[in-house]
């Protein structure tokens, strides 16, 4: 926990200290995993091709797996570390390789577990995500991403496990409300192979939210969304 | 849930179409170009129609006659609903019943090569793909069977139910 507190405080720090486009990202959305789930991010173009953040996601479940056993209640936590790269762009369209390195934490109730035959009612899980990312300028105000990610999970504790790899097709929406904020809409969907046990075969999530951009000077937004599964 | 999907569909189809679009309308700027193509597919089967979603990445060489990339695909269970009664052996039984509900599910992925062609004025791209890869296919408990009877995986059960032959690889 120990370490995970002080990685948050560098990653925040070095975040919010660089002299950078910064933006700040609130969503709420739902999924086949997660009855609601509440995204905020901080997000930091260090320059044109490299951007980076981190992400805090937390959710209430919906159907996911301790010990590759179904939990239908509980909450789930990523804290996770989302970057990008530019591959090319030409005129209005670009390419990015984005990638995204987290940790979950999931709980439920330790009654539940005990009737669900779990061997623990808390697990530890690790995410690991490449993809890239086509991003589209359709007008002055509205910018579209489509491509296709990568998430493979593993849990790590209470034992480890390959949980699963997604081949997840995602399609964002990025309205420029103003020259401070903008309008997102992401969708995620594609289908999970799972190992051991069991695992999720087909996953899908929506979600909306706004944002802003942070420094005061700031005359422009990043209007590349991360595909926040 | 099945507007969910539909809903889906629509709005990946058109990001298809503006990634293609887009790098093809450039030939002469770009002599080795690139795609990535987010995919949904339909399989007519008898009785029912077989879903699968993957996507398509690669290269675009001699003036993007010829492309050549990865593909993967999956056709997983929530988004087919097909499900097949299926009897067990004698004197085998799951939850007190003598036949369980199944569903199937594959995965593929592995090398494509297409030649591709341009209709003459329009942006339109006709691909003829080979894919030569390796595919992973299934059947699996679906609905309330994956709820075991005594708190075990249900991987467990499938393995064996099925005698260890649930699931292949080619």
């Amino acid at each position: 926990m120990k370490i995970i507190l002080l990685t948050v405080t560098i990653a925040l720090a070095g975040v919010c200290t660089a002299n950078a486009q910064t933006s700040l990202d609130g969503s709420i959305g739902t999924s086949n995993q997660d009855k609601v789930s509440l995204n905020l991010a901080l997000r930091k173009q260090f320059s044109e091709k490299f951007r980076a953040g981190i992400e805090l996601q937390t959710s209430s479940v919906r159907y996911r797996f301790i010990g590759a056993k179904v939990i239908d209640e509980g909450l789930s936590t990523t804290l996770s570390f989302p970057f990008s790269i530019r591959f090319y762009e030409y005129q209005k369209l670009r390419l990015d390789f984005y990638s995204r390195v987290g940790v979950r934490f999931q709980g439920i109730d330790k009654n539940l577990a005990t009737e669900k035959v779990l061997k623990d009612n808390t697990s530890v899980g690790l995410h690991l995500e490449p993809g890239l990312q086509v991003s589209l300028a359709f007008s002055e105000k509205i910018n579209l991403q489509s491509g296709v990610t990568l998430p493979n999970l593993f849990e790590l504790k209470p034992q480890f496990i390959f949980e699963n790899n997604i081949t997840n097709i995602f399609a964002n929406v990025g309205y420029q409300l103003s020259q401070k904020s903008i309008l997102m809409l992401k969708v995620n969907a594609g289908p999970a192979a799972g190992a051991s046990g069991d695992s999720q075969k087909f996953n899908w999530s929506l979600q909306a939210g706004l944002r802003f951009a942070l420094n005061k000077n700031q005359k422009s937004l990043s209007p590349q969304l991360d595909p926040t599964f | 849930m099945k507007k969910i999907f539909i809903t889906l569909v629509l709005l990946f189809t058109v990001f298809i179409a503006i990634a293609h679009d887009a790098v093809s309308s450039n030939p002469n700027k770009i002599k080795i170009g690139w795609f990535v193509s987010p995919e949904y597919s339909t399989m007519f089967l008898t009785g029912h129609n077989g879903l699968a979603v993957g996507f398509l990445m690669g290269i675009k060489l001699f003036k993007g006659h010829l492309k050549v990339g990865y593909f993967n695909y999956g056709r997983s269970g929530p988004i087919n609903r097909y499900t097949v009664n299926t009897k067990l052996p004698t004197g085998v039984t799951y939850k007190g019943k003598s036949s369980i509900d199944l569903r199937a599910d594959y995965g593929a992925f592995g090398l494509m090569i297409a030649p591709s062609f341009t209709l003459p004025k329009s942006n339109v791209e006709i691909d003829f793909p080979v894919n030569i890869g390796s595919i992973g296919a299934g059947f699996y408990l679906a609905g309330n069977d994956r709820k075991t009877p005594d708190g075990r995986r249900v991987s467990e059960w499938e393995n064996e139910l099925f005698e260890g032959k649930d699931a292949a690889f080619a």
